[in-house]
């Protein structure tokens, strides 16, 4: 034997749809709170992520002016520079343009030794005489003319050999 | 106990007896000699003053919702079809064709107890709580509580007989399950009662069954009972007897 159950009261329509009301809305407001949450969270987090890259480019900038300061500031760094602009500059590619040239028969170059960081260029020759010496400083002269190659040294070697140095010192690069 | 919800006002509905409580406190008793006529003494009832309470239970009397056993039946193969094996058999309990039903327990593996419920009555609960503003939360048979009650008690008993206004109620176990469940309906006369329960224990397979006994009464020279069988409804009503 047990006990029975037995109940014939209609269930209330009113009661379950005031039932299902009240878990609607609560489900509404929990929903509504967990997007709220959802939200926040997300804006924090993004608010994180943006801080922490502002600070990664504040330092990254900080970290490169430094560096800039020290490269300005350190002599070493500004010669270095002033170093690295004159062989940036320097018309290498001219000056050996000049001297291949500057062909003479009778005359053949031995040396060339071309500083950029002073530049100053260095031709050294043998000629079978003096005058085709000249003409080869006279060609190096031609072309381009604004190189002013300057026969600084030439003595003769032996009866029919000459020996020579013609410079060239480039200014304003 | 104590509950968010007002106190449920209990009434009680019989074809020989009216009764409205409130936990211990009784609220109103008649003893009309009908059906009908106890309808209408709770009619009047609420219409004279503001009812008490805006949940009630009602409990209903043997007479009005009757039980019989439904047994295993081979064939029935669905809680629908059993429902309809059940209805079949109102007319022939002199019952209302069109009676509500409730069947209990569900499943088919076990006989079922099956309760009939009076149309009239039926249609006079749907309407007259709403009628005097309050809200109908149970309609139970009264011998339905008495039979949770009897269960609960230390010595679990064997039958238990409810008697109310109208009837008296047999209920007896075979192992889990019910072996009888009757109404014996008009019956007042408490020799015939005591006689009725005296028959349907000697019908009993066991040689000395423990039968628990629960009666109602309505007249107002009855004990006050409700502290011994605290929780009970109607409770001012209530004795035992076993």
């Amino acid at each position: 034997m047990r006990p029975l159950a037995v109940d014939f009261a209609p269930r209330s329509p009113w009661r379950r749809r005031s039932v299902l009301a009240l878990a609607t809305v609560v489900w509404a407001l929990a929903a509504l709170q967990g997007a709220r949450l959802w939200q926040h969270w997300q804006a924090v987090r993004q608010q994180e992520v943006l801080a922490a890259q502002a600070q990664e480019r504040a330092g990254l900038a900080m970290a490169s002016e430094r560096a800039r300061r020290l490269a300005a500031d350190d002599p070493v760094q500004v010669q270095r520079r002033r170093e690295l602009q004159r062989l940036q500059t320097f018309p290498l590619a001219e000056v050996m343009r000049s001297v291949e040239q500057a062909h003479v028969v009778g005359a053949r170059l031995t040396a060339i030794d071309v500083d950029a960081m002073s530049g100053h260029a260095q031709v050294e020759f043998e000629a079978d005489s003096l005058a085709i010496a000249t003409q080869l400083v006279s060609a190096l002269r031609a072309d381009p003319p604004h190189f002013d190659w300057q026969l600084e040294e030439a003595g003769q070697m032996s009866t029919n050999t000459f020996k020579g140095r013609i410079s060239l010192q480039l200014t304003g690069y | 106990m104590w509950s968010v919800w007002p106190e449920p006002v209990d009434v009680y509905l019989g074809t020989r007896g009216v009764a409205v409580c409130r936990g211990s406190d009784v609220l109103h008793v008649a003893q009309p000699g009908s059906a009908e006529a106890c309808r209408a003494e709770l009619r009047r009832w609420a219409a004279h003053g503001r009812p008490p309470g805006l949940r009630w239970r009602v409990w209903l009397s043997g007479g009005l919702c009757q039980p019989w056993l439904v047994s295993v039946a081979q064939g029935v193969s669905s809680v629908a079809e059993r429902a309809l094996v059940a209805r079949a058999s109102l007319a022939g309990l002199g019952l209302a064709p069109d009676a509500r039903l409730w069947i209990e327990p569900a499943t088919l593996d076990q006989s079922a107890v099956a309760v009939a419920l009076d149309p009239a009555t039926a249609n006079f609960a749907d309407a007259w709580p709403r009628e005097s503003g309050a809200r109908l939360v149970s309609l139970r048979p009264w011998w339905a509580e008495a039979l949770g009650h009897g269960l609960r008690r230390a010595a679990r008993p064997d039958a238990v007989a409810v008697v109310d206004c109208d009837s008296v109620t047999w209920l007896a176990a075979d192992g889990a399950g019910f072996s009888q469940a009757k109404a014996f309906t008009p019956l007042t006369e408490p020799a015939a009662i005591a006689q009725t329960i005296a028959r349907q224990k000697l019908g009993m397979a066991a040689e000395r069954p423990v039968v628990s006994t629960w009666t109602l009464r309505l007249d107002a020279s009855a004990p006050r009972a409700g502290a011994l069988h605290t929780g009970l409804p109607l409770v001012a009503f209530a004795e035992v007897a076993e």
